[in-house]
């Protein structure tokens, strides 16, 4: 078992360093020169050359990307081109606000999504599973952004009822008035995969001979439903939850610009269109970082939890 | 079915009525069968020529929201008896003497409603696709030269009126014109970025699956690679790259041209690079499924027994393990389609996907997104209605044909 | 004998008399004053003390010994004033080229001028008055007394110096390093006197100081904090820097020692928010102070007379047009420029796509800015003529010999490409202007860029049209002319235009100092460029910000809200 967890975390690895080879390419291959951008409509050329190598950008690209990969490994991080700023320093201030984000939008679509699912399944083919079946169905086809534009002209212009932008303390009454909105709009999508999850796994569950048994056995119905069915549905449901995870975080991309909520992803379009190479390596590969920690979870929880699955035949 | 037996002759005789009065049942099925496929097209063609610029029929007339709806609903009411219809003579043609898991499948779907709705709707579209020139009111909005432009800087953004049933976009154009045309880009994206993708990592799925071991290992790595690369910035620095490569080879007397990407790109304007980067970021969930089902079903008997039999690996891998590969990666292409279509809005949001003069919805979403918030929002309310309700039917019929093929569901 | 006798009593006694009436009287209005107030004693309400004290002098029912703020009313004091709008760049005055650097900028610094509120009049800033020499080429201030960096240091000549000589230096990497380049020194003559000498006289030269380049920044604080400083600025402006969160907010607050007077609002709160959209939602829920109306949302202000109260339409001092390269085919005959220019559609353009917010544009030069001729834009030649357009092109003998609707030129077709950054409304404006072009038989592609490779094709000449903008540093229009000097290629002249003709004037207008005489020059480029259309002049734009009822003392000038000091803005209290 550790050498099936050490070989996975030394493939990690080699992902990692593949996934940053790849961006360091793009970064090179990408035009727009990050010097002239920083010299606005006005161009001095003895300034732009003065940057370049202040940046290190005038250096063969075997000696940039050893360097930038030193760095990153030891975790020294490289300092951002427009701020100046330590790049640790600059996601350390905005990744909080993105996790605080999406765990509050997983926390609302669980919420709304795992009851719905299993009081679907559990009341299959009624009034109420149709309704949550179509719900959930138009959930998962509505464009994020235009949800979130939506809820922004209805509750913060027209009633008031919550705020936008980014709060200065996250777990405040200003923190969770500004979440609101965005969180609503990121978990929508995926409360709807969340409830048609739960109800086809819970629907697979209760017809499995246990529950017969559990029945005769004379247990209410509450009893059957909560702690048998429902446990051993929920395998497959969180795998799925944790695999949405990595898809979060791409989604909270458009939410951040839409909402103006100074997270991660606002840094990363803007870090992009400035051709922020620094800001734009080391966000890639924490976003990377970030899914295959997930997967290496999920793969583990997967094995561990459920004998059946033999991972010795049909993994690495 | 042929019977080989030789027959008495009284049996004979009563056998060979039953065969000619099945024959000819099944031709009365075929010819009703016919006459709904007709009948089903010729409502199609009423319809539609309903939404022509000019028109009334008899007292409906377009303009009115009420009429509209009732049209709509007419339509997909008779689009659907007619599928009903068409089932039970389906049904009856092709399975009535045939019993095998395909029919279990097909009754399954069958029963499905949300299923059959889907179909429906993706019926439409390849419908309104293949013959956008016939049913579109105005001509083809991406070329400019169909449009008047005195004509179009006097009718910019207008809302939905008489000659202009879904209003007219930032640019004058017609936007039900707009919607129809736009669904050739949405099929046409995500159907070969589906299949390309699908190839990609049915091909690299089998070998890795097929030769374990060290292929197996770096096939692997690379998934988790592209699975785990971000999109995003792949997409955008995929734009802006390839507008301005251009490599040639020269040779004496010719130059051979590798790759002249002004024109790559300004072919689709744009969705070139879109297609490539959902292509190559897209075929993980392909691959992971062809692996593992090829793995489980490696080491099955049937496949030790054509091995035994000393069939190459090529046939093993082709003719008896994809056939049990196939149902599930349908399911995944179609689910795809709809994801490629959401994706391709998103990147469009973004002002990454198509370019200008594109006709597509995430571009008409694009185009009109700063009027969201205000009485013109329905320039950004039409396409998303478009995607929204197709994706409900890919989505639909996905999870129709999932259930269908599920071999646990043991209805 | 008595009668002398009586006259001598008499005069002793009046003189008495009126000595005793005079002493008496004095005593009554030579009363003491013992506190030296001006006051007298008996009149004095608080003897030992300076009465004017108890007095409100600037009529903010402080009393004035109360009063830190003199000449300011103290119950305007209070608030913060919020703005959502893009991200600065820097807070380097050396460095800054943006304008949302320079809406921060103009509030943390000063230079030695500054333009007086809403209008581009040139006033006295750090330098309180100053002299020019005959020749013009020597420029004496005289500093104010009692100006205060942030830090709480006086501010003197040598500061000048330095921020010169920092701004001059290749170490800084300014990019605004060329606005100096006609300094040949500057000399420290005493603590509150600076003489700068330029190699020529400038005419412009005072509007150009008031740009951010030369606001004054103190040596101790930019060495202090080194490659940190853009992020750490002192300097003496009426606002004090409080903190900069990467990409999230940046709060300055009011300077208490400000020479001009402390500013009412507490807090200038900028918040970063890219989005248009949002930003007016912001507007109308009252939570941003001061903002644009955007395009889209046109038909809804006109709407809303609450809103047109409180808003202000400037006519800025900017124009957009259509870069024709001058240097490459087919441009580089001037009969199909001129032709174009007759081609595209001008008006309906701007009265469909563009709302009818901006003024139709001839020439370089905007109505707003003084060197604007109305004769000339009145007469101009090249308007909207499709007819006159193929006329010019037949008779040049550019027609189409192959019979595919497309002319040909020095044996090429003229297919040509047509560039803009991303914009939805520049679209728009592209389509029809295809549609134009291909009326007199010239076929245009259109693509989009991104701002930054567009810029880039701009310098490299990678381009045939393009269209962009270009606003006024200064308010001169010698900052519109450099765009088509020859020593300007390829940055800003991007059409690498070029006129000796022109040249010469151009040169000769920054140093002449007869007005009528330099007014006449400018008109006589105009002619020139209007005869020769390097660009298609499209449109000079006017902005309308509209600000919240509770904001008051607004002043916007043609050079944007941005550059503003905002020492009159208030806020009511209820709202504070």
């Amino acid at each position: 078992m550790r050498e099936y967890v050490l070989k996975k975390i030394g493939l990690m690895f080699v992902v990692l360093i593949g996934v940053y080879t790849i961006v360091f390419l793009l970064c090179i291959a990408a035009p727009g020169d990050p010097a002239r951008l920083a010299m606005g409509r006005a161009d001095n050329p003895e300034a732009r050359a003065i940057l370049r190598e202040k940046w290190g950008l005038n250096e063969p690209l075997y000696v940039q990307y050893y360097t930038t990969l030193k760095s990153l490994v030891t975790l020294d991080f490289p300092r951002s081109f427009r701020y100046r700023e330590d790049v640790g320093d600059l996601v350390a201030a905005r990744l909080p606000r993105t996790i605080f984000l999406g765990v509050i939008a997983i926390g609302v679509s669980v919420l709304i999504a795992v009851p719905a699912g299993v009081v679907s399944a559990y009341k299959h083919n009624s009034i109420i599973d149709n309704i949550t079946m179509v719900a959930s169905q138009i959930g998962v086809a509505t464009p994020n952004f235009w949800l979130g534009l939506m809820l922004i002209v209805v509750f913060y212009t027209k009633l008031g009822w919550f705020e936008i932008g980014a709060p200065d303390a996250l777990l405040s009454l200003e923190g969770f008035s500004k979440v609101t909105l965005p969180a609503i709009t990121l978990g929508t999508g995926m409360a709807a995969v969340t409830a048609r999850l739960t109800r086809s796994s819970m629907l697979g569950v209760i017809r499995e001979e246990y529950i017969m048994t559990a029945r005769a056995k004379g247990l209410t119905e509450k009893v059957v439903i909560l702690k048998h069915a429902f446990r051993n549905a929920l395998l497959p449901v969180v795998t799925v939850v944790g695999l949405q995870f990595p898809l979060i975080v791409g989604g909270a991309v458009l939410t951040e610009v839409v909402f103006g909520w100074h997270g991660l992803g606002q840094l990363y379009i803007s870090s992009i269109a400035a051709r922020d190479y620094p800001v734009i390596v080391t966000t890639t590969l924490l976003f990377a970082f970030g899914v295959v920690l997930i997967n290496l979870i999920v793969d583990l929880l997967y094995s561990v939890i459920d004998p059946r699955v033999k991972y010795e035949r049909v993994s690495t | 079915m042929e019977n080989d037996k030789p027959l008495r002759k009284s049996r004979d005789q009563h056998e060979l009525e039953q065969l000619i009065q099945r024959r000819r049942e099944n031709f009365k099925d075929k010819v009703k069968l016919a006459i709904a496929f007709a009948s089903g097209i010729a409502l199609f063609g009423i319809v539609f020529t309903m939404l022509d610029r000019t028109s009334t029929l008899g007292p409906l007339d377009m303009s009115i929201w009420i009429h509209r709806i009732l049209v709509v609903c007419v339509y997909i009411a008779v689009f659907y008896f007619f599928l009903k219809i068409s089932y039970k003579y389906f049904d009856r043609i092709f399975f009535k003497y045939k019993t095998n898991t395909w029919d279990l499948m097909y009754r399954r779907f069958k029963r499905n409603n949300a299923a059959s709705v889907g179909l429906l709707i993706i019926l439409t579209l390849a419908i309104l696709a293949i013959f956008a020139d016939l049913l579109s009111p105005y001509p083809d909005p991406g070329n400019n030269e169909n449009y008047d432009p005195d004509y179009t800087l006097k009718h910019l953004e207008e809302a939905p009126s008489k000659t202009h049933i879904l209003g007219t976009t930032r640019n004058g154009k017609d936007m039900l014109s707009v919607l129809i045309h736009g669904s050739r880009v949405s099929l046409a994206l995500g159907l070969s970025v589906q299949a390309t993708a699908s190839i990609i990592g049915i091909t690299i799925g089998s070998i890795a699956a097929y030769y374990s071991g060290w292929v197996d290992k770096i096939l692997n790595v690379i998934n988790d690679i592209v699975m785990a690369f971000p999109f995003l910035l792949f997409i955008i620095v995929l734009v802006s790259i390839l507008r301005e490569v251009y490599i040639a080879v020269r040779i004496p007397f010719t130059e051979i041209v590798l790759i002249d990407t002004p024109t790559l790109f300004s072919m689709w304007n744009g969705l070139a690079m879109v297609f490539l980067a959902l292509a190559l970021l897209g075929w993980s969930g392909t691959y992971r499924v062809v692996r593992g089902q090829i793995l489980s079903v490696k080491e099955m008997e049937f496949v030790e027994a054509a091995k035994a039999v000393g069939a190459s690996d090529r046939r093993i891998i082709f003719h008896h393990i994809l056939p049990n590969v196939i149902s599930p990666i349908i399911v995944l292409v179609t689910l795809g389609i709809a994801g490629v279509i959401l994706t391709e809005a998103a990147l469009s949001y973004l002002g990454f996907g198509a370019a200008e003069g594109a006709v597509s919805w995430g571009r008409a979403i694009y185009e009109g997104r700063e009027y969201a918030t205000t009485s013109r929002a329905f320039m950004v309310f039409f396409p998303g209605l478009a995607i929204v309700i197709s994706i409900l039917g890919f989505n639909s019929f996905g999870d129709g044909l999932r259930d269908a093929l599920d071999p646990r569901m043991k209805r | 004998m008595k009668q002398k006798n009586m006259g001598w009593i008499g005069i002793l006694i009046s003189l008495l008399l009126i000595g005793g009436i005079v002493s008496l009287s004095g005593c009554i209005s030579e009363e003491k004053d013992s506190d030296g107030d001006g006051v007298p004693d008996s009149e004095d309400k608080h003897p030992g003390e300076d009465d004017a004290l108890y007095e409100d002098e600037d009529g903010d029912g402080v009393l004035n010994k109360d009063d830190q703020y003199p000449g300011r009313n103290d119950t305007k004091f209070g608030g913060t004033f919020v703005r959502w709008a893009s991200e600065p760049s820097t807070l380097d005055p050396a460095l800054s080229t943006d304008q949302a650097s320079h809406e921060i900028l103009t509030k943390l610094f000063d230079a030695l001028v500054q333009f007086a509120p809403g209008t581009t009049e040139i006033e006295p800033g750090l330098a309180e008055s100053w002299d020019v020499s005959s020749d013009g080429t020597v420029y004496t201030f005289t500093l104010r007394e009692g100006v205060k960096f942030h830090n709480g240091r006086n501010l003197t000549a040598q500061d000048v110096k330095y921020t010169i000589d920092r701004l001059m230096d290749p170490a800084t990497a300014s990019p605004r390093a060329n606005f100096a380049e006609d300094i040949t020194s500057v000399e420290v003559v005493d603590e509150k006197t600076v003489k700068i000498t330029t190699a020529y006289a400038f005419v412009p030269f005072l509007a150009k100081l008031a740009y951010t380049c030369f606001m004054i920044v103190p040596k101790e604080e930019v060495e202090k904090y080194g490659d940190e400083w853009f992020k750490n600025p002192v300097g003496t402006g009426p606002f004090k820097f409080v903190k900069w969160d990467a990409g999230a907010v940046i709060e300055v607050e009011a300077f208490d020692d400000y020479w001009g007077g402390r500013p009412y609002i507490d807090t200038y709160r900028y918040v970063v928010q890219e989005d248009d959209e949002t930003i007016w939602q912001g507007i109308k829920a009252g939570e941003v102070s001061l903002g644009g109306v955007p395009s889209t949302h046109w038909e809804e202000f006109l709407d809303d007379d609450q809103m047109q109260e409180y808003s202000q339409t400037t006519a800025e001092l900017v124009t957009y047009w259509l870069y024709f390269n001058c240097q490459k085919w087919p441009f580089n005959n001037v009969d199909i420029r001129n032709a174009i220019c007759y081609a595209l559609k001008k008006k309906e353009v701007l009265d469909t796509i563009f709302k009818g917010r901006h003024l139709e544009a001839r020439g370089p030069i905007p109505p707003a800015l003084w060197g604007f001729d109305q004769d000339l834009y009145d007469d101009y030649e090249y308007t909207y003529d499709p007819q006159k357009a193929k006329d010019l092109l037949d008779s040049k003998g550019i027609v189409d010999t192959n019979g595919d609707g497309i002319r040909e030129y020095e044996g090429q077709e003229l297919v040509l490409e047509y560039s803009s950054y991303v914009s939805s409304t520049w679209q728009t404006a592209a389509e029809t202007h295809q549609a134009n072009l291909r009326e007199i038989g010239i076929e245009a592609n259109y693509q989009q860029y991104d701002f930054a490779t567009l810029i880039g094709n701009a310098d490299e000449g990678n381009f045939t049209m393009m269209t962009l903008g270009w606003g006024t540093d200064y308010p001169d229009p010698e900052n519109f002319m450099i765009l088509f000097e020859t020593k300007n290629w390829p940055d800003p002249n991007h059409a690498r235009y070029s006129n000796t003709e022109f040249d010469t004037l151009a040169e000769n207008a920054k140093k002449e100092t007869d007005v009528a005489k330099r007014l006449d020059m400018y008109k006589q480029m105009t002619a020139i460029l209007q005869e020769e259309n390097p660009h298609w002049w499209f449109f000079h734009p006017r902005i309308t910000n509209v600000w919240q009822p509770w904001i008051h003392g607004v002043k916007i000038g043609g050079q944007s809200f941005s550059n503003e000091k905002c020492l009159e803005l208030w806020i009511d209290p209820d709202h504070q």
